[in-house]
């Protein structure tokens, strides 16, 4: 972002774990390595209109998709990018994950993500701790992400 | 040009610097305008479709476009009315892309376009435009996420405000006092721009007709108290500049 002219930094980043080591350039700096170098341009140019990409299939699944399919593809998701073997023969999701974290993503209520992840813990599918979250039974989550059958799009969205 | 008041009240847009075009170095401009190709559409041709290679960048110079995108049941999301003067596919600046959105125009259209290939060109003549490029695709995603935002938070009835809010500031600034203000919208755009039932929309048009807010026509809304529009999207009396 700071390689835009007065952009603005559009989200807040925070670290996760306690040690994090970040490589910073300033903005006249990259603006004079862009300039030598167009192909960061070009690399700039789809890392934004990448982002563009992601946020429509965020906006899509909000606008078409049940809560519960949601919060069951971000665990999916997550799952892929971060899951380990964990000691009791499920896959840890290895950041720490808060309910406040999954509702944000979600975009939905703690109270939503809370219920949800209850009922599916009576179901073996995840057990869920204090930002924790591991997948016991991942057929059965992907099959809660993908089988059930999306809203018609030009129905309201759930109450959240 | 549109009045740059105007787009400086939009919070998506960039004010004075709202397209890439106009910031060119005057022969530089010269070539880029000499290059461009004119397309002309008719209402309810398509310009491109989601999916397909970005092989331009275009210019709407007169008329209207509808951007959706697509679900996998087939149907529209809509994602933004654009009115002139707005530039479309940034997305063809960069080599291989395809367009993430489908580009419809929905009324009689005119538009310049400049291929992938010249683009390049004019980047590597004045690299401060590839800069400009990355600026305008970021005020897109700033308004992708901003509608996400709204989807996730807000009431139906304020987000039916926000897109006719975003279609109003698009209008060119008339002498005061303006109205009705004509916003080109169809109730099935409306509804998949906010998005929702079509029997929402009519039920939120229909009380808010009989509030004296607007009048329902084909294929147009006849806006009579912006004022009252921006408190129904939930913003300052002042209008979206102090929205977001």
């Amino acid at each position: 972002m700071a390689a835009i002219p007065n952009a603005e930094y559009p989200l807040t980043a925070q670290c996760l774990s306690p040690s994090v080591t970040v490589l910073a350039w300033g903005s006249a700096p990259l603006t004079a390595l862009i300039e030598h170098y167009p192909i960061l341009a070009v690399r700039a140019m789809q890392m934004v209109t990448g982002r563009f990409v992601q946020l429509q299939n965020l906006y899509r699944e909000l606008a078409t998709l049940r809560v519960e399919q949601r919060i069951a593809r971000a665990l999916v998701r997550l799952t892929r990018q971060a899951g380990t073997p964990d000691q009791t023969g499920g896959t840890l999701i290895g950041i720490p994950l808060s309910r406040q974290h999954l509702a944000d993503m979600t975009g939905t209520t703690l109270y939503t993500v809370s219920r949800t992840l209850s009922a599916w813990e009576q179901r073996g599918i995840v057990t869920s701790g204090r930002e924790r979250v591991i997948v016991r039974n991942l057929e059965g989550l992907t099959a809660l992400a993908d089988d059930v059958p999306p809203r018609p799009s030009q129905a309201e969205p759930p109450p959240c | 040009m549109s009045d740059t008041t105007r787009h400086q009240l939009q919070p998506d847009l960039l004010g004075p610097h709202s397209q890439w075009l106009p910031q060119l170095p005057a022969s530089l401009y010269q070539r880029a305008l000499a290059a461009a190709q004119p397309i002309r559409l008719a209402a309810g041709q398509t310009l491109f479709g989601q999916g397909e290679p970005a092989r331009s960048v275009y210019l709407l110079a007169a008329g209207q476009v509808y951007l959706f995108q697509l679900t996998r049941a087939g149907q529209q999301l809509g994602f933004d009315l654009v009115l002139p003067i707005r530039d479309l596919g940034l997305i063809a600046a960069v080599p291989d892309a395809t367009y993430p959105l489908s580009a419809q125009a929905s009324q009689p259209t005119q538009l310049l376009a400049w291929p992938h290939a010249t683009i390049q060109q004019l980047c590597a003549a004045h690299p401060p435009l590839a800069l400009h490029l990355m600026l305008l695709a970021h005020a897109c995603s700033q308004q992708l996420a901003r509608r996400t935002s709204e989807l996730a938070t807000l009431r139906v009835e304020q987000r039916i405000a926000r897109v006719l809010v975003q279609l109003a500031v698009q209008l060119p600034a008339p002498p005061a006092p303006a109205l009705p203000l004509v916003l080109p919208v169809t109730r099935q755009q409306l509804a998949e721009l906010t998005p929702t039932t079509p029997a929402t929309i009519s039920r939120t048009l229909g009380a808010w007709a009989t509030d004296g807010l607007l009048t329902a026509h084909r294929t147009t809304l006849a806006l009579h108290d912006l004022g009252a529009l921006h408190a129904r999207a939930g913003i300052g009396p002042q209008g979206p500049s102090v929205y977001l």
